[in-house]
């Protein structure tokens, strides 16, 4: 993997020319990583200062480029540089060329190694400030590529290089030659994982808010993380060490077989408690695991997995507001309010006689339709496996196949759906009816009228449950009862679905009552309230 | 037959999404030996984030936006000391709310800010939910409009300059400032249309205020210390004010150590319809 990378060693050995040079270092490269040599004692110990140190190292860079900009999208990835003096410049990766101050230069093989290499590195680098991506700039090298890319790379390793410096050049004294890279130091490097990504600064400084935000670990925890020199790879206390003060490792293990005064705390490795080691607070290992091999914890052991921290982040994240939920939750149902009316406004408009006969099925025959409903979603599964299994056996089955599967489960849901919408006509022509009945003038009484009346009545609830959302186990009652009416409601739909035939067959609507008795007289609307009131006189 | 069926489902192939083209944009500059700057921050629709930038930068920003739809701002000018960051429409295409799709990040803008260098600092929001840091900035004037967003807006640390005003607009929102001590501005002013307000007085006082709150419709709280006199001049029509801690002289109302306190706040609130809240709260 060509994941642009950064050893911190060779970070600490190449900001600090003279000394480096004074020593005799060798750097290259290595799959991404540079590697000074016999720099190790002096980055060792630059390692052990952690964070801190790398912030610092970063940062000691001198400021030739005073501003940069990254631009990525998924047709291009790009960088802006300007520097203190001159004019701006610009590189960019984009559909196989590689263009310099507007001018295309090269080319490279889009998806490939380079453009790999390329994207992480800007992703990478884009949450530096400027100098700290001057030094993630020179330190891009990515090996291993062969052709247009090569090229590619020669070309804009000119234009970083002319710019912000190269960190070989920077790590070797004047006159010193660069030489190859030694495969036995990266592959050591890489063994002891003490490399870091550039990301992985972020990921340190949110771990000791992340701390905090877990109960298990808590502020102390936190606090030993933030307060104390942290360490990066396997670190090991021998016996008849002692260690004052807590013990950080990073991405690495920590072997204990002195005495510890403090916390040991392992950030992505185990703590390992040798027999006869001390350990005079906590042992804590985050994603990995503490093993007691006969040492002294004298606090408490704690391991956490890496999930907690997603948790912890979440934790961590504000709250959504009240206001906010509530906001939210209302929007949700006058979408689904919208969606609902515009799909009932386009049934009745196109199939009006259907949808009404649907209607009338689930007032009329409310409780059949019910118990139709219910057996119906009992039986919608087994009817489909039924349906493929027959459909399986004959060949003119088998093309069939996908259409007919397709076919009934769209058919399932637009069932679903369309009992709904004509539970809701139902509901709102009752309402509608007895009003006029009661003398009420109503602007619309027909079909689009109902049914914008009967979504509104069963989308009530849930706007009643949006609504009161601060309100805690009112809200969820109101949810509830939402729930419930909803599932009746589409139930009763699907059996009057069923039961009509999709509205074909009007036999459970009423309509063979043969004379209108004055049951079924009080619900027909009068033409004119005054006629209603008139009509209830003696 | 095979034929019939691959013709059938390539006419039944859905037609394909237009989709956005998200571009995140992050850029950043370092303090030049820069004396003074003018910020202008533009930003129509999403998430909006400002905070104090780390020593030695000038201002951070990264942007998540739909490329298709908005141009990047991004200018800066040494010589007039002016700074112009934030996104706007390409001309002739309409930005719906509704564009983003489902599950997707919503756009959005951060931005970080010199403590180092003097600036007026004015902030105009669309449809946008803010988190507003300005904790420590040194900002000799103060300008924030939006429109229908979210805000929250804190000074968590004094300004160490002294501000001539602080100018906040808002339209239906849900407004909270919090510390305006800290803002260290002699003149405070809030416009709102809709919404809910609250207005928190506490922080570091380092010299009396002055201010205007009107307010439309909708609650507007304030959190008043203790230790500062008030006097609220109250203009209202069918708003109700809770007038605890206060005595009242005609349509002027004092808290009990206005004579007497070091520092002074004196409101003039104009409330139509909602509530006027008062919260006494210590100064820190």
């Amino acid at each position: 993997m060509l994941r642009h990378r950064l050893l911190l060693a060779a970070l600490a050995g190449a900001l600090t020319p003279a000394p480096a040079a004074a020593m005799g270092g060798t750097a290259g490269t290595g799959n991404g990583i540079i590697v000074v040599g016999e720099l190790a004692d002096e980055a060792q110990a630059a390692l052990t200062s952690g964070l801190a140190l790398l912030k610092r190292v970063l940062l000691r860079q001198g400021v030739e480029v005073v501003s940069h900009a990254i631009s990525v999208s998924a047709r291009e990835a790009s960088l802006e540089l300007e520097p203190a003096r001159g004019r701006v410049r610009t590189v960019s990766l984009r559909g196989g060329r590689v263009v310099v101050d507007g001018e295309t230069v090269g080319r490279y093989a889009p998806g490939g190694p380079l453009e790999h290499a390329w994207r992480a590195l800007l992703s990478d680098g884009a949450a530096f400030e400027t100098p700290q991506f001057v030094v993630a700039l020179r330190a891009f090298r990515p090996e291993g590529l062969v052709g247009d890319d090569a090229a590619a790379l020669t070309r804009i390793q000119g234009f970083s290089g002319g710019l912000v410096g190269d960190a070989r050049r920077s790590a070797a004294a004047p006159g010193d030659a660069v030489q190859a890279p030694r495969a036995d130091s990266v592959a050591a490097h890489q063994g002891r994982g003490v490399t870091i990504r550039l990301g992985d600064i972020e990921r340190l400084e949110v771990i000791g808010h992340r701390l905090e935000s877990l109960e298990d670990v808590g502020p102390e925890i936190a606090a030993a993380v933030r307060g104390s020199s942290m360490r990066l790879g396997d670190v090991a206390v021998p016996a008849g060490e002692r260690v004052d003060g807590d013990l950080v490792v990073y991405q690495g293990d920590a072997d204990v077989s002195g005495e510890v005064t403090g916390h040991v705390i392992a950030l992505f490795g185990n703590v390992v408690v040798h027999r006869g080691a001390v350990i005079g607070r906590s042992a804590v290992a985050i994603d990995g695991a503490v093993r007691d091999e006969g040492g002294t914890v004298r606090g408490d052991i704690k391991t956490l997995a890496a999930g907690d921290f997603d948790a912890a982040r979440e934790a961590f994240a504000a709250p959504r507001s009240t206001f906010e939920r509530i906001s939210g939750d209302a929007v949700n149902v006058v979408a689904v309010f919208a969606a609902l009316a515009m799909l009932g406004f386009g049934a009745v408009f196109f199939g009006r006689r259907y949808v009404e006969v649907i209607a009338d099925t689930a007032s009329h025959s409310f409780g059949r339709s019910l118990v139709v409903g219910m057996l119906g979603q009992l039986l919608v599964l087994p009817t489909f496996a039924m349906l493929i299994v027959g459909l399986v056996f004959t060949i003119v089955g088998i093309l069939l196949l996908p259409f007919a599967a397709i076919g009934y489960m769209v058919a399932a849901v637009l069932a679903c759906v369309a009992g709904y919408l004509a539970v809701a006509h139902a509901i709102g022509e009752t309402v509608t009816r007895r009003r006029m009945a009661h003398g009420a003038f109503v602007r619309a009484p027909n079909a689009y009228g109902y049914l914008f009346t009967g979504l509104v009545g069963l989308l009530g609830l849930w706007a009643l449950a949006a609504l009161t959302g601060w309100l805690g186990p009112v809200a969820v009652l109101f949810k509830i009862a939402a729930a419930l009416v909803t599932w009746i409601a589409a139930t009763v739909g699907f059996g009057a679905v069923l039961l009509s035939r999709g509205g074909l067959r009007d036999a459970f609507t009423g309509k063979q009552l043969g004379e209108a008795t004055d049951e079924y007289l009080w619900a027909t609307p009068p033409a004119t309230p005054t006629a209603a009131r008139m009509s209830q006189k003696p | 037959m095979v034929a019939t069926f691959a013709a059938t489902v390539l006419a039944c192939r859905a037609p394909e999404v237009t989709a956005q083209t998200w571009r995140t944009l992050t850029s950043a500059r370092q303090v030049q030996g820069e004396r003074e700057l003018a910020v202008d921050v533009q930003y129509a629709a999403g998430i909006f984030r400002l905070v104090p930038a780390a020593a030695g930068s000038l201002y951070r920003m990264e942007l998540r936006y739909d490329e298709d739809k908005f141009v990047p701002v991004r200018e800066y000018d040494a010589q007039r000391g002016t700074l112009r960051l934030g996104v706007r429409g390409r001309e002739g295409v309409r930005v719906r709310m509704s564009d983003r799709r489902r599950g997707e990040p919503p756009p959005s803008l951060d931005v970080a800010l010199s403590a180092e260098v003097p600036m007026a600092l004015a902030l105009q929001l669309g449809a946008a939910q803010a988190d507003v840091e300005l904790g420590g900035l040194p900002l000799r004037s103060i300008t924030y409009e939006t429109g229908a967003s979210q805000t929250n807006l804190r000074f968590s640390s004094p300004n160490p300059l002294t501000c001539d005003a602080l100018e906040l607009r808002a339209g239906a929102a849900e407004f909270r400032v919090s510390q305006l001590a800290n803002a260290n501005c002699r003149r405070v002013s809030f416009e709102g249309g809709v919404g809910e307000v609250t207005l928190d007085f506490t922080g570091t006082w380092r010299q009396s205020m002055e201010g205007d709150v009107r307010v439309g419709i909708g609650s507007l709280t304030l959190r008043l210390p203790r230790e500062v006199g008030v006097q609220i001049r109250l203009s209202r029509f069918l708003a109700r004010f809770d007038r605890a801690g206060f005595t009242q002289r005609g349509n002027t109302y004092y808290s009990s150590n206005f004579e007497s306190a070091r520092y002074r706040l004196t409101l003039n609130v104009d409330a139509a319809i909602g509530g006027v809240d008062v919260n006494w709260v210590a100064a820190r």
